[in-house]
């Protein structure tokens, strides 16, 4: 695992931040940590980054402890408040991170114009930054993040300040970055994002983590499927029994049933076709993203 | 220790450091005081080139070559004093926002999660400032001196060893105001360091009245407040061995020794000269154990 934590607990004075966060991010992976506002994501990733101190509980990155500023070499962070010097070049500011990551002069400017063409800003190396728009400057914070070729990358909200192209130019690039091998642990509140990307996901909550898994077993819910009807109909319950469906909700020309598995689907359309009804179209319904982290966050909050 | 100071630590607190110098040349602090300061020396240097052509002139007819010297001394240690004020304003507001600056800002967060101890960002902080600083008190002190023996032929007697204590003046405060950079917002931490340079000074000035009229109490007073922050002590220090003994006419130059026992011991100076040493290890340790 490149990211670890046992019983991961940050207090602030009295203020819960972090309670037991147990966390476990496989190498190659992009990871999604998700929740509402104030749930406690950026104090993880400040703990994971090294710039907060953990009450108790301890983690590693990268096979070292947190905080060991060694590990920090392989690793990038794109901060959620990102701002730079504004009397800088990118040129300048990235010559800066290279010199801090221990880069030698020779290797920091083929990197910066490699990050920079990445995120679609070669043009800009001598502009000052701030002259740069927010989403320009969120851009350059990805490129500083790259600028060794990390192992292991920190994004905050990477594409708060973009555009719906700049999105998915980003999109991209992390799915790039990820076929290289990289590591990412994306923190977003863009759901169809995280969905799009990630493969595994955490959804975080009054400080505690509340789902965790791949995406692909955290979408996979209970079968539900939509049926369209030519006319208002309800089936009879023997019906419903004999395929161990259940009437979930039930408009006029509208059903949807709840089935233990996929499977039962066709026995499901076979025994409404026998009871005499025209079906015009049947669809299961999908879990998404956006549903899981509703049902998950305010499960909690009403549980 | 002997570990912390590899080449590689060293090229990341220069990085630091080369970045703070640059940063620090453009503050606004920095260019107003630098204005300012021209205006200062322009106005210094009108009064030397008057007296001195009055004298050269014959216009003050009476006066020996000692007279002559005791003045062109008075001028100089009359020089001396805003010189140290204005550098020292300009250390405090260039430093006061070092490190909490960048912090509120999340322009530290950045450089803080790459391989840098936060004790070497503090260093490099300091390095940075301290190098402006140097540079800008050298300027001053040296145009100040420059512009007294050139037009008053004024006396010095180890201008070296008081160059150096000048230039020490601002380093005192560029180390208290980093130290409480790592803690305190940079307004408060403003205040405070304006506030305990105004309380060093008073001391300062109630030590040397102490040392006249023979007041113990005064004088514990004068070295409490140097304790507190040695700059008026390096100040008073410095101008008793840049000004020969004896050629004073009159000690109310603002920082100007009233006596010997006013003067700074040796110890005193020590400690000066570690004091910023100090605060910087004490902000190195504040901001270790800090969440940013």
């Amino acid at each position: 695992m490149i990211i670890h934590t046992e019983d991961l607990t940050k207090y602030y004075g009295c203020k819960l931040g972090n309670d037991r966060i147990c966390l476990s991010v496989p190498e190659g992976h992009i990871f999604g940590f998700l929740g509402p506002n104030g749930a406690g994501k950026s104090t993880l990733v400040k703990m994971l980054v090294g710039l907060i101190h953990p009450t108790s509980g301890a983690g590693e990155v990268l096979g070292r402890p947190l905080g060991d500023t060694s590990a920090r070499k392989r690793m990038g962070f794109l901060p959620e408040t990102f701002r730079y010097q504004g009397w800088l070049t990118p040129a300048e500011l990235l010559a800066y991170h290279g010199r801090l990551l221990g880069m030698e002069a020779s290797q920091i400017g083929p990197a910066t114009i490699d990050v920079m063409t990445q995120v679609g800003l070669a043009d800009e190396l001598r502009t000052k930054i701030r002259n740069f728009s927010k989403g320009m400057q969120q851009r350059l914070g990805i490129a500083c993040a790259m600028l060794s070729g990390p192992e292991l990358l920190f994004l905050d909200e990477p594409t708060s300040a973009l555009d719906p192209l700049g999105r998915r130019h980003v999109r991209e690039l992390l799915l790039g970055l990820k076929a290289k091998g990289t590591t990412i642990f994306l923190n977003s509140h863009l759901l169809s994002e995280v969905e799009l990307v990630c493969d595994s996901v955490a959804v975080i909550d009054r400080a505690r983590i509340v789902a965790s898994g791949s995406l692909s077993e955290l979408l996979t819910g209970p079968c539900e499927v939509e049926v369209f009807l030519a006319e208002p109909f309800r089936p009879a319950e023997e019906t419903l029994a004999g395929v161990r469906g259940t009437l979930l909700e039930s408009a006029p020309e509208r059903l949807v049933i709840g089935l233990p598995d996929a499977e039962a689907i066709p026995a499901l359309v076979a025994a409404l076709v026998h009871e005499g009804t025209r079906i015009l179209g049947v669809e299961r319904r999908k879990r998404n993203l956006e549903t899981l982290f509703i049902e998950t966050v305010s499960e909690e909050q009403h549980g | 220790m002997a570990s912390v100071w590899t080449r590689s630590a060293a090229r990341r607190v220069l990085a630091v450091a080369a970045l703070t110098f640059r940063e620090a040349r453009r503050r606004w602090v920095v260019v107003a005081a630098a204005a300012m300061t021209l205006g200062y020396l322009a106005l210094y240097g009108a009064g030397l080139y008057f007296a001195s052509r009055d004298i050269a002139g014959g216009a003050i007819s009476s006066m020996d070559e000692v007279t002559i010297k005791m003045i062109g001394a008075q001028m100089l240690s009359l020089g001396l004093f805003p010189s140290s004020l204005i550098v020292g304003l300009v250390a405090v507001f260039s430093s006061v926002g070092s490190v909490s600056g960048e912090l509120d800002s999340s322009v530290a967060h950045g450089p803080l999660t790459r391989p840098i101890r936060r004790s070497e960002y503090v260093l490099g902080k300091f390095v940075g400032l301290a190098a402006m600083l140097t540079v800008y008190s050298l300027a001053v002190m040296g145009s100040v001196v420059g512009l007294a023996v050139g037009f008053m032929d004024a006396p010095t007697d180890n201008l070296a060893a008081a160059i150096a204590l000048f230039v020490l003046e601002p380093l005192i405060l560029c180390g208290v105001a980093v130290f409480g950079s790592t803690r305190l917002p940079t307004l408060a931490n403003g205040v405070l360091c304006t506030a305990l340079y105004g309380i060093g000074f008073i001391g300062g000035v109630i030590e040397q009245i102490g040392s006249i009229i023979s007041n113990q109490v005064m004088l514990n007073i004068g070295i409490v407040t140097s304790l507190l922050l040695p700059v008026d002590a390096v100040h008073r220090k410095a101008v008793t061995e840049l000004l020969p003994s004896g050629v004073l006419l009159d000690p109310s130059g603002g920082g100007v020794s009233f006596g010997a026992s006013a003067v700074p011991s040796g110890w005193m100076v020590a400690y000066a000269v570690a004091f910023p040493l100090i605060m910087i290890l004490l902000g190195m340790r504040v901001l270790q154990k800090r969440d940013l």
